[in-house]
């Protein structure tokens, strides 16, 4: 009696300690076996399927399953997982009578309702997205030849991609408009875009290529116009500036006062690599030279200076408004000159996709490849 | 009317500006014209309309390119696009 005592208090406290219950040894180390058969709600024992049965019970039991599924065991949602879960059984447990039916079934039973895996999803399954895109590509071409051009791309296999939210236009507009870039550097960003495009890059990136918007559904054609470019000489090769480019800083002038003035001036001013002279007290602006067609150079202004994963070091320029007059042409003409004199690449950054349009429409119509636009909300 | 006197008063703004030669720094002008463009696209859609008809009105008063110049003021300073923003 004080032995049973003893044996429950030890066994209380090993409870305590581990959470789990000795196994009765009654003093001796004798082994418990485990039968299969054993009926865990009564701890009665039960028939296998095989064995002998009391009369009038004719047919076995209905089996009742070995399985009791640990609900913290993580979900297996793909058959490479249900594989491993059904060797690790069978492994261990296959040897018992019955048991590789019973895993068997289970494993069955667990492959029919494996979650469906999701379908790669079409980066052209968004028309909208794509006919918006190609609007943005294409500037001054009706949206309307985006819906042919939408049918033909869905049609190649090559198109689906994952990663969608990207936002990779920019990519690809490096990628292909960016003519004055080395060829292989284009080859490399256009692998790098098509990895993650969306449906409405694929549609800017079509736009974008008015020239032969065929060719820019797929990666490889990508690949081809580029190579095709570098063969016909089409792509100047330019040499990538290894340090940073050669700044000079001017004071800026101030202009006029006004609400609108100083929004146009905080957003300016706040353009990456912006500064302001202690002793002048004055904005200042990092400038570039441009040489001019007699040798002297002078200098052309930017706002702002940065380095940039795509482009490297870039010169930014702010445009709080796109304003299509012979002055703004002009400015665009000497910041690509001096760009251009210099191996860079130039940023106009724009509060406004309105603003964006206009101004990569302007652009295009000046025939500028070396400044990119780009939106930065204030 | 109105609406074509200050029309003209930014159109004559606009010229003065552009044809000021070296007096005045280009980048300089780019960045007013910004403010003034900035300025106008700030209108409503129908006050946008009518400072562009305005333009068109008054561009016949200007002699050789001002004519031009003035009458594609309307598109230049983006008071006929869409509003995408």
């Amino acid at each position: 009696m004080n032995n049973l005592k003893k044996d429950g208090r030890t066994a209380f406290s090993i409870w305590m300690r581990t959470g789990r219950w000795p196994r009765p040894t009654n003093g001796r180390n004798l082994e418990l076996k485990f039968n299969p058969w054993h009926d865990p709600r009564d701890g009665r024992f039960t028939f296998g399927p095989d064995g002998p049965r009391p009369k009038g019970q004719d047919k076995p039991a209905p089996k009742k399953s070995i399985f009791k599924i640990d609900p913290r065991l993580p979900q297996m949602t793909t058959v490479a997982e249900l594989d491993a879960w059904k060797a690790k059984l069978l492994k261990n447990y296959g040897h018992w009578r019955g048991y590789p039916e019973a895993i068997e079934e289970k494993y069955r039973e667990f492959k029919k309702h494996l979650p469906t895996p999701n379908p790669p999803k079409s980066v052209l399954s968004n028309a909208k997205d794509f006919v918006t895109g190609f609007g943005e590509g294409a500037y001054d071409v009706a949206k309307g030849t985006a819906k042919g051009l939408y049918s033909l791309a869905t049609t190649n296999p090559a198109t689906t991609f994952r990663n969608l939210e990207n936002g990779a236009a920019g990519l690809i507009d490096a990628a292909i408009q960016a003519e004055d870039t080395p060829g292989y550097i284009q080859f490399e960003r256009a692998k790098a875009s098509v990895a993650h495009a969306s449906a409405k890059d694929w549609g800017y990136a079509t736009g974008a290529a008015t020239s032969n918007v065929a060719l820019t559904v797929t990666p490889g054609a990508i690949a081809a116009k580029i190579s095709t470019a570098v063969r016909a000489g089409k792509i100047e090769t330019i040499i990538v500036p290894k340090g940073p480019p050669k700044i000079t800083w001017v004071d800026e002038t101030p202009t006029f006062s006004g609400r609108t003035k100083v929004q146009a001036r905080a957003y300016n001013d706040s353009a990456t690599g912006a500064r302001s002279s202690v002793l002048s007290k004055k904005g200042q602006a990092p400038a570039i030279e441009r040489t001019m067609p007699d040798g002297t150079k002078r200098l052309v202004k930017f706002d702002g200076t940065d380095f940039d994963s795509i482009y490297g070091h870039v010169m930014i320029d702010r445009k709080w408004s796109i304003v299509m007059r012979k002055n703004l042409k002009d400015q665009a003409l000497r910041q690509s000159q001096a760009l251009s004199n210099n191996n860079l690449i130039g940023i106009w950054e724009v509060p406004t996709k309105s603003k964006m349009l206009q101004a990569s429409r302007l652009l295009e119509k000046l025939g500028i490849s070396n400044i990119k636009v780009r939106i930065v909300k204030p | 009317m109105m609406i074509d006197q200050i029309a003209r008063i930014l159109a004559n703004l606009t010229l003065a500006l552009e044809y000021s030669g070296e007096n005045i720094d280009s980048d300089d002008i780019v960045r007013i014209q910004e403010i003034m463009g900035a300025d106008m696209q700030a209108l409503d859609q129908e006050s946008r309309r009518i400072l562009s008809d305005a333009f068109r009105r008054i561009a016949p008063e200007y002699d050789g390119d001002f004519r031009e110049s003035v009458a594609s003021m309307p598109e230049d300073f983006g008071l006929e696009d869409e509003d995408l923003d």
